[in-house]
C-alpha cells in the first residue's frame, strides 16, 4: 500500500520537475528576444554553504551546495593522484548521505541522489571558483513528526562554518543558520 | 496575623511605600511592555501573508522587497516590466499571481494597484482569504476597495467619490483631482496592512497618471479628461511587485532561482517566510539588548527599594523592639520586612499590568495607522509568569539584606535606653 503512494508521488515529482525545464526555457528563451541581458553571478563564500528543504505530502528534496574549497581544500582541477582522491572521497562521502538525519520519528529514507561538482565535469575554460551540489529526494513514513534537522558535517566537510538554511516544511516557510558543532535545527514557523 | 500586621506597617508609611511603588510599576510596566511588543510585532509579521510562495520585484534586498510588497513600509528602488510579468505568469509552475503597483496615497493611506486576483489568491493569517464587508470587487477603472480602517477613519460608504494623491505623503499638494474613484467594495477587518490600503485596478493607476510622462502634473490643457482615457490604452507598463502561488511547493526554490537568474530584466524572487525569518535574526540582538537593558534598570529600582529599607530600619527600630518585647520570635521580624516587600512587587505588578492594557488600549490605533502594527491589548504571554515570577524571586533574595539586619539587630538596639 505504501509502495503505490510512493509511486504515484514519484510521477507527481515528475511532472513538476518537467514544468519547472518548460519554466526555464521559457525564461530564457524570452530573455533572448530581449535586447539588454545580463549575466548573473551566483555567490560564492567561502566557509558557508546553503541548504534548501522542502517537504510536500510524504516526499521531501534537500539540496545542498558549496565551495569545494571547503571539503577538499581547493577549488581547481585534481592535479595529481592525491587530490583526485580527495575528490573521489569527497563525491562518496556526499553520495552516502549520512551526514544529514531528520530524526527516528520521521523516517525518512533517501530514495534519490544526484552529486555534481565543477571539479568532476568537463572543462574548456578555466573558472574562478568550483562548487559542489548536493540533490537528494527522501521519501518520509511520518512526515508530521519532521520537526528538525541534524547536520553532521565534521568529518567530511570541516570547512563549512555556517549553513544558511532555508525550508518549507508542510506549507510553512522558515530559515535559520546552523553553526559547525551545533545540535538539531528545528524546522518550525518563527 | 503577620498579613495583617504588614498591611498595618506599610500604611502606616504610605508616602514612601508609594513612592517605591510607583517607581517599582514604572520598570515592571517596562519590562512587560517591551516583552509584550516584541510578541505582537512577531504574530502580526507573521500573520500577515500566508499562501504566498514567492514575492517577486526589483532587484534588491530581500528585506527592503518584503516591506514594501506586504507591509508597506518604505518605496520600492525600482519598478519591474509588465511584459516580463506576462511572461513568469505561463511558467508551468505558476498557479496564480497578484500584480501589486504602488506610489500614489489616498489621505495618507497607501493605495495599491492590482487586479481581481487580489481578492481570490490573497491570504492572510492561518490561510483566510479577504472577505468584502460591503460592496463588490471593482469591474470598471475607477472603482476602489477599501480596507476596512480607510473606510472606517475616514467614514466612507459605497458610492462615495474619492479623490486620490500622486506620491506617499498624508498630506499631498498633487492631487488626481480630475479623476475621482467611486467606492464599490469595502473589506472586512484583517488586521493586516490591508485593512490600511485603498484598492484600485491596475488601470487605474494608469488612467490617473496619462499626460503625467514629463514626471510632474500634465500642463493645463494637456491634460487627458476620465472619459477620454477610458477609450486609451490602460495596460501597464510597468508594476512595482507580484505574489507568486505555485502548484507545488517542491518547486519553489527552483522557480526562486530561476527568476533571480531571469535574463531579461534583474529580478528579486524572495520566500516571505524565509525573508521575515532574517528580519527576526537581525532584530533579535536589539531585542536581546533591549530585555537587557530592562532587566538592569529592574535591578537598579530594586536596589533603590532595598536602600530606603536599609534607611527606614533607623526609624522602626522602635516598632520591631516593641513587636519582639510583646514576644514575637526574631523569625517573625524578618518575615514581616520579606511580606512588606511582596506586598509591594505585587501592587507593582498589579498597577504594570493595568497601566499596559490602558497604554496599549490607547496608543493601538496610532501604531496600527502608523507602523502597521496590530497590538493585543492582552499583556499576557507564556513567558509572563516566568519573567514576574524573577521579579518577585529578586525582591525576596534583595529583600533579605535588611531584613536579616532587622532580625538581628531588633531586641537588642530598639529597646536600649539612649542618652
Amino acid at each position: 500500500m505504501q509502495s503505490k503512494t510512493v509511486n504515484t508521488k514519484t510521477v507527481n515529482t515528475k511532472a513538476w520537475l518537467s514544468g519547472l525545464l518548460l519554466g526555464a526555457s521559457l525564461l530564457v528563451n524570452s530573455a533572448a528576444a530581449e535586447e539588454h541581458q545580463h549575466e548573473e553571478h551566483g555567490s560564492h563564500t567561502h566557509g558557508q554553504a546553503v541548504l534548501t528543504f522542502v517537504l510536500e505530502g510524504n516526499e521531501a528534496e534537500l539540496a545542498f551546495a558549496t565551495p569545494t574549497a571547503n571539503i577538499v581544500g581547493f577549488e581547481h582541477q585534481a592535479k595529481d593522484d592525491a587530490e583526485r582522491q580527495l575528490v573521489q572521497k569527497m563525491i562518496t562521502d556526499f553520495t552516502n548521505a549520512s551526514w544529514f538525519s531528520f530524526g527516528a520519528e520521521a523516517n525518512c529514507t533517501v530514495t534519490g541522489t544526484d552529486i555534481s561538482s565543477d571539479l568532476t565535469a568537463e572543462r574548456t575554460t578555466q573558472p574562478q571558483h568550483a562548487d559542489l551540489n548536493a540533490n537528494y529526494t527522501l521519501v518520509c513514513q511520518n512526515p508530521a513528526r519532521l520537526q528538525a534537522l541534524t547536520l553532521d558535517l565534521a568529518t567530511i566537510a570541516a570547512g563549512v562554518e555556517k549553513v544558511s538554511v532555508q525550508w518549507i516544511v508542510n506549507g510553512e516557510q522558515g530559515a535559520a543558520d546552523w553553526a559547525a558543532g551545533a545540535g538539531a535545527l528545528p524546522l518550525t514557523a518563527q | 496575623m503577620l498579613m495583617q500586621l504588614a498591611r498595618a506597617s506599610l500604611w502606616n508609611r504610605k508616602g514612601t511605600v508609594l513612592m517605591t511603588v510607583i517607581s517599582l510599576t514604572i520598570s515592571i510596566a517596562l519590562l512587560l511592555g517591551i516583552d509584550h511588543i516584541r510578541h505582537e510585532a512577531k504574530s502580526s509579521f507573521t500573520s500577515t501573508v500566508s499562501g504566498t510562495d514567492l514575492i517577486v520585484g526589483a532587484r534588491s534586498s530581500q528585506l527592503n522587497l518584503l516591506l514594501y510588497s506586504v507591509f508597506r513600509i518604505g518605496n520600492a528602488t525600482n519598478n519591474i516590466g509588465w511584459k516580463n510579468y506576462q511572461t513568469v505568469k505561463t511558467h508551468p509552475q505558476v498557479a496564480w499571481s497578484i500584480p501589486i503597483s504602488l506610489g500614489d496615497s489616498h489621505r495618507g493611506y497607501r493605495v495599491i494597484g492590482t487586479n481581481e486576483d487580489y481578492f481570490k489568491f490573497y491570504q492572510y493569517g492561518e490561510k483566510q482569504p479577504l472577505k468584502l464587508a460591503q460592496g463588490k470587487v471593482f469591474a470598471g477603472v475607477y472603482q476602489a476597495v477599501l480596507g476596512s480602517v480607510v473606510a472606517q477613519k475616514l467614514g466612507y460608504k459605497l458610492g462615495e467619490q474619492i479623490t486620490l494623491s500622486h506620491g506617499v505623503g498624508s498630506i499631498s499638494f498633487t492631487q488626481h483631482k480630475d479623476k475621482p474613484f467611486e467606492v464599490v467594495g469595502i473589506l472586512a477587518p484583517t488586521g493586516t496592512p490591508v485593512d490600511q490600503s485603498v484598492h484600485i485596478p491596475l488601470q487605474g493607476i494608469e488612467a490617473i497618471h496619462l499626460g503625467w510622462q514629463s514626471g510632474g502634473m500634465p500642463a493645463p490643457g494637456k491634460s487627458i479628461s476620465a472619459e477620454q482615457s477610458l477609450n486609451m490604452d490602460l495596460e501597464p507598463k510597468v508594476i512595482t511587485a507580484y505574489m507568486l502561488g505555485l502548484k507545488s511547493k517542491m518547486a519553489t526554490f527552483a522557480v526562486q532561482r530561476q527568476l533571480n537568474e531571469f535574463k531579461a530584466e534583474p529580478l528579486s524572487a524572495i520566500l516571505p517566510g524565509v525573508a521575515l525569518a532574517e528580519l527576526w535574526q537581525m532584530l533579535s540582538m536589539v531585542e536581546n539588548m533591549l530585555l537587557l537593558i530592562t532587566a538592569l534598570v529592574i535591578v537598579a529600582t530594586l536596589v533603590g527599594i532595598v536602600t530606603t529599607l536599609l534607611a527606614g530600619l533607623k526609624e522602626r527600630q522602635r516598632e520591631m523592639a516593641i513587636l519582639r518585647a510583646v514576644g514575637a520570635p526574631a523569625s517573625t521580624v524578618f518575615l514581616l520586612i520579606e511580606l512588606e516587600l511582596l506586598l509591594m512587587a505585587l501592587l507593582s505588578i498589579g498597577a504594570a499590568l493595568l497601566i499596559l492594557v490602558v497604554g496599549l488600549w490607547g496608543f493601538r490605533e496610532l501604531l496600527a495607522s502608523q507602523y502597521g502594527l496590530f497590538i493585543s491589548i492582552n499583556p499576557w504571554h507564556d513567558q509572563t509568569g516566568v519573567l514576574l515570577s524573577a521579579v518577585l524571586g529578586l525582591t525576596l533574595v534583595l529583600g533579605a539584606i535588611p531584613a536579616f539586619l532587622a532580625y538581628r539587630r531588633a531586641l537588642a538596639s530598639g529597646l536600649m535606653v539612649r542618652l
